[in-house]
């Protein structure tokens, strides 16, 4: 599917997938945010929201640093620079390609 | 798609406000403060207490706020994190705050200005500043209300707004009035918060709690 140069296979896939731009659209919006936060949010269980943190850190998009706060562990998610660069990419994207939609409708 | 982003964005927004922890401490500050500004208000005029008392307001706003920041992390960290997980927000930008406080003083001020030295007399013998308090607080409650999507702040904006129109009719001089705006406000900002603590608590219990 092309508009106008734009094709929806030039969007960035590892931000695509739904549970994951859910996860990187609430980590954009703060400074760092725990697993536990992440979870109450997307609803997603434990072992789809690591797979899908895993794969966002395997792109370099999400920081994961495994701490302490006394004797409970705490996983703490932070978006990268690259993250914050790839998600203002993919929503310019998005504007672009709805607007061209619009038009290509009328 | 781009509004599904923009309330996902909106999230950890309302999340700080969720558990009415937040709603608690700035309305204790706020009863502390009306208070201050009500005793103030019964102090004979140029004597040294009222000096001392005129000088305290900066400090114990600062310091009060800033021990409310102190007590908030602490609250948060023992009954929010645990239940639905930690959150560090993006500081805002101080120029910004900066700016925009500047803005809220000189509005106020200017506003306050044209009621009571404009040109409608009858209208200088009312004490306009629980008004302009109680019209600033109903616009932050509506500003917090429309980032957020909590419905409850709109009741806090109502009686921000009426309260400050009735203390402002009532009579009983422009501090007393004020002293009764921050107590109002104080109160209802507990009443509030208590409440939803408590829905909060209930929707959430900790993992021990859930076990037991």
């Amino acid at each position: 599917m092309s508009r106008g140069g734009w094709t929806l296979e030039s969007f960035d896939r590892l931000i695509h997938e739904p549970a994951r731009l859910m996860i990187v659209t609430i980590l954009n919006a703060v400074e760092s945010a725990d697993f536990l936060y992440l979870q109450h949010e997307t609803g997603l269980t434990k072992g789809n929201l690591s797979a899908h943190l895993a794969k966002l850190e395997e792109g370099g998009y999400v920081e994961i640093e495994k701490t302490y706060k006394g004797k409970i562990p705490l996983t703490v998610c932070r978006l990268t620079d690259a993250g914050r660069d790839a998600f203002s990419r993919y929503r310019a994207q998005w504007e672009v390609f709805i607007k061209q939609t619009r038009t290509s409708r009328k | 798609m781009e509004n599904d982003l923009k309330k996902i964005e909106r999230r950890p927004v309302r999340y700080w406000f969720e558990d009415g922890i937040y709603e608690m401490a700035f309305g204790a500050i706020s009863l502390c403060l009306g208070f201050y500004l009500y005793a103030y208000a019964w102090i004979p005029r140029r004597s040294l207490w009222s000096v001392l008392w005129a000088i305290g307001t900066f400090p114990l706003l600062v310091f009060g706020f800033r021990f409310v920041n102190k007590i908030l992390g602490a609250l948060k960290q023992k009954w929010t994190y645990p239940r639905t997980g930690y959150v560090s927000y993006r500081r805002p930008k101080k120029k910004k705050f900066s700016l925009l406080g500047g803005l809220t003083g000189a509005g106020s001020a200017l506003i306050y200005g044209f009621l009571k030295f404009g040109p409608f007399p009858k209208l200088s013998s009312i004490s306009w500043w629980p008004m302009v308090g109680g019209f600033l607080f109903a616009a932050t409650h509506v500003w917090v209300g429309l980032k957020t999507d909590i419905g409850r702040f709109y009741v806090l904006a109502v009686i921000s707004g009426a309260s400050g129109i009735g203390l402002s009719v009532a009579g009983l001089g422009e501090m007393p009035a004020l002293g009764a705006l921050w107590g109002i406000l104080g109160v209802s900002q507990v009443i509030s918060g208590a409440i939803t603590f408590r829905r909060y608590l209930r929707r959430n219990p900790s993992s021990g709690e859930e076990r037991s």
